[in-house]
């Protein structure tokens, strides 16, 4: 469980993970989708079993397509990682797909703190920061309900500090 | 009625002690406004007329006599003649009593805070813009309103699109006293904000407001230093007696450069010391100021340094490559129609053409907004550059060249035979649509060099390579025939080879270099495009690699500004490369934001020291 799956960057600084909860949240999310579609999939399999037996395959693919996602899921929720540096905040994602982005503490202009109903379930919350830039997409979801309140806080205090040159 | 429009509006300190005085806008507003609808009226009631006429002299042409039954019958009821008459004049004056009614409430007012504008005689509104977060105000003239000399003014406020205030009509005289004593009182009050903004150390920041900060380049100047005043005389430029400016707030006394400044807020800082009739003195300001673009730019009258003739910019329209398209798919359309006529289709003839309408209409319509371009005239002011453009409407703006956050050139394919490019730009406002970002609508090789480097700082670059080689190098890739081009190319980072698989034309043109200050992409192979991002002006950086591009070792980082035509981004590097990059923009951007802060600070608490870093 503690490999860490994502890519290098940032001159090896330590990444803070999210809440492993936030794995388990997102397969909860994806699945409210799957699970009736597999049910449905299933009775009717069932239900046509004489006429149409190739059915079945319809709630195999549903089941192994949920299986695949959900280990992505879980794999790609372990690969967040973010670090609180000096002068800027690194978010970095992705398996697959390698990204990272660095918000200086001086661009912040505010920070967010979401927490839709399923995240309230597990106590998680996403954080998201907003420069002058709409093309800034830091986010970080899956974090405790606390550490997400001491992130913001201490984001806020950060970037006090001059927003120079806008 | 007409005590209304009052003329010579109170100085802001005058506005305070009386805060509940109203202005009324120009009488003719509301008529103005409803325009459209009397014209409506008009048109219908033609178009009936004009039914009735055509079939009278039909009636007559085929021999026939008129149907004068209605006529007639109007004749035997004099009554409802009357009846009608006398409800187009109800409607009038009930129309004209409204629009005075409506004229009563339109009102504006200013204080010392805030701009107020109320309008509504059933729903009231009231509209208001604080002046410390009013970004620009533009004068504006559509046609109606031009032909009777009446103008608006356009109040662009930090905050949605929707929180422009768009005061209207007042005489354009009227509106540009306004909109001087406004933009006076703006930048009062955007100074006091930011020198307490200051003493506070930033405590507004963070609070999703860019002005305080855009203010504290501003009060640089108010809380002036001498020490750049020494430099000034040497230099030539001489200021008239500086201590007797020095007492009016809001006007800069002397005035502390600093290199991250782009090169036009610097010259507009110095223009705010020289006197009135500054052309010639502006003018080597200017020249001094570009020397490392060697380029040498004649001031005409009232600073106007950039004039771009109506032929060129239809011209250059005509060469757009939508334009040539729908050209094409037009003629293309009547071809078909004449073939099919010739055939002897008739029927086939017309559905066609009105097929083709849509087309031509919007070729027409790409073709007008081009045409609001035209006369595109840019002036040097002490607020930044002063734009104003339009063949049959005239629109004024100024940009504050402090707030820009990058700069792009680009050539369309087929301006490549003239040799034109185009500039924009992306600010830090909201609402920015990107056919109003232009910095030069076309422009030869020195016209496009010369609104660069106005726009952005010095590039602060190595001794033996001058700042237009290295746009030059980044304008035409190696065909630039500049004598630094070997050095200047030097400085570029281009793609690798294996990125060939992914951009198998653009790959040896793409390209990024960077100086002290800037950040220069060149892209674009069919349509040449270079962009310029100053790394004080960096929000945040993307690094991303797909499958794809891991496979062939690639990686992009993208550098975020502000909304705009600009979305700078590093595209297809070196996978080590651009993570490098990644890293150390970080960390550089950083260390230009420091500089500047300090910079600021400096200014503002230790006068004597200068931040001119000038190489020549």
């Amino acid at each position: 469980m503690n490999r860490d799956l994502s890519f290098s960057i940032g001159a090896d600084v330590p990444f803070n993970r999210v809440s492993p909860k936030y794995g388990l949240k997102e397969v909860l999310a994806s699945l409210t989708l799957l699970v009736p579609l597999l049910i449905a999939g299933l009775v009717f399999a069932i239900i046509f079993n004489s006429e149409v037996p190739w059915l079945h395959l319809t709630w195999i693919a549903v089941l192994v397509y949920g299986i695949i996602s959900t280990i992505i899921i879980l794999r790609q929720a372990r690969a967040i990682g973010y670090a609180e540096r000096e002068d800027d905040l690194l978010v970095r994602r992705g398996i697959m797909f390698h990204r990272a982005t660095v918000v200086p503490y001086g661009r912040l202009q505010f920070v967010d703190v979401d927490a839709g109903p399923i995240d309230r379930m597990f106590g998680l919350a996403t954080v998201k920061l907003h420069t002058a830039s709409a093309a800034t997409d830091a986010t970080i979801p899956g974090l405790p309900r606390a550490e997400a309140d001491r992130l913001r806080d201490s984001l806020a205090g950060l970037g006090q500090a001059n927003l120079a040159g806008l | 009625m007409s005590d209304a429009s009052s003329p010579g509006i109170p100085n802001p300190g005058t506005e305070a002690a009386a805060p509940e005085v109203w202005h009324r806008v120009h009488p003719l507003t509301p008529i103005l406004e409803s325009l459209a609808v009397l014209v409506g009226i008009f048109i219908a009631a033609a178009y009936g007329l004009q039914n009735f006429f055509q079939s009278a002299v039909e009636d007559l042409a085929s021999g026939r006599s008129v149907n004068l039954t209605f006529a007639e019958w109007l004749g035997a009821h004099p009554l409802v003649i009357l009846a009608v008459v006398g409800g187009i004049i109800l409607i009038l004056v009930l129309t004209a009593f409204f629009s005075w009614l409506a004229w009563r409430v339109m009102g504006y007012r200013v204080d010392a805070e805030a701009i107020y504008y109320r309008r509504g005689l059933l729903s009231k509104k009231l509209r208001k813009a604080r002046l410390d977060r009013v970004q620009s105000i533009d004068l504006q003239q559509k046609l109606l309103p031009r032909m009777l000399g009446m103008a608006e003014l356009v109040f662009d406020v930090a905050g949605g699109t929707d929180s422009n205030i768009s005061l209207k009509y007042l005489s354009k005289k009227r509106a540009e006293e306004l909109r001087d004593e406004l933009l006076a009182a703006v930048k009062a009050k955007k100074n006091a904000s930011a020198t307490s903004a200051t003493a506070e150390s930033g405590a507004e920041a963070g609070h999703g407001s860019a002005e305080p900060h855009s203010g504290t380049g501003t009060a640089t100047g108010a809380n002036a230093s001498a020490g750049d005043t020494a430099r000034f005389g040497a230099g030539g430029h001489g200021s008239p007696d500086p201590g007797a400016d020095g007492e009016q707030p809001g006007i800069d006394r002397s005035v502390p450069e600093r290199s991250a400044d782009s090169i036009g807020v610097r010259l507009s800082k110095r223009l705010g010391v020289l006197a009135d009739d500054v052309s010639h003195e502006a003018e080597r300001s200017l020249n001094d100021l570009l020397a490392p673009y060697n380029l040498s730019a004649d001031v005409g009258e009232e600073g106007e340094i950039i004039r771009v003739p109506a032929h060129r910019v239809i011209v250059s329209s005509l060469l757009n490559t939508g334009t040539l398209i729908s050209v094409g798919v037009i003629i293309v359309l009547v071809a078909i129609a004449v073939v099919f006529l010739l055939v002897g289709i008739e029927e086939a003839f017309l559905p066609i053409l009105i097929g083709g309408l849509p087309g031509i209409f919007a070729a027409f319509a790409g073709f007008k907004k081009n045409l609001d371009n035209a006369n595109f005239v840019v002036r040097i002011s002490e607020d930044g550059l002063a734009v104003s453009h339009g063949l049959f409407s005239t629109s004024r703006k100024v940009i504050p060249l402090d707030r820009l956050q990058a700069v792009c050139l680009h050539q369309p394919l087929l301006w490549r035979w003239a040799g034109w490019w185009r500039a924009e730009y992306n600010i830090a406002s909201d609402g920015g649509k990107s056919d109003e970002n232009l910095l030069l609508p076309v422009g030869d090789i020195d016209q496009a060099l010369l609104m660069v480097g106005l726009a952005l700082p010095d590039p602060q670059l190595p001794e033996g390579i001058s700042a237009d080689g290295l746009v030059r190098s980044a304008m035409y890739d190696r065909k630039s025939t500049h004598p630094d081009a070997a050095s200047a190319e030097a400085l570029f980072h281009a793609q690798p080879r294996s990125s060939r698989i992914l951009d198998p034309l653009v790959w040896r043109r793409r390209a990024y270099a960077l100086t002290e200050s800037l950040l220069v992409l060149r892209l674009g192979v069919l349509d040449r495009r270079v962009d310029f991002v100053p790394h004080v002006r960096v929000q945040s950086l993307r690094y991303y690699q797909g499958p794809l591009m891991r496979a062939l070792k690639l990686g992009s980082v993208a550098v975020h500004s502000t909304a705009g035509p600009i979305t700078p981004l590093v595209k297809h590097q070196d996978a080590e490369d651009a993570k490098r990059f990644f890293t150390e923009h970080a960390e550089r951007t950083r260390i230009a934001r420091q500089r500047f802060d300090a910079a600021a600070k400096s200014a503002h608490t230790a006068p004597i020291e200068t931040h001119e870093e000038d190489n020549g």
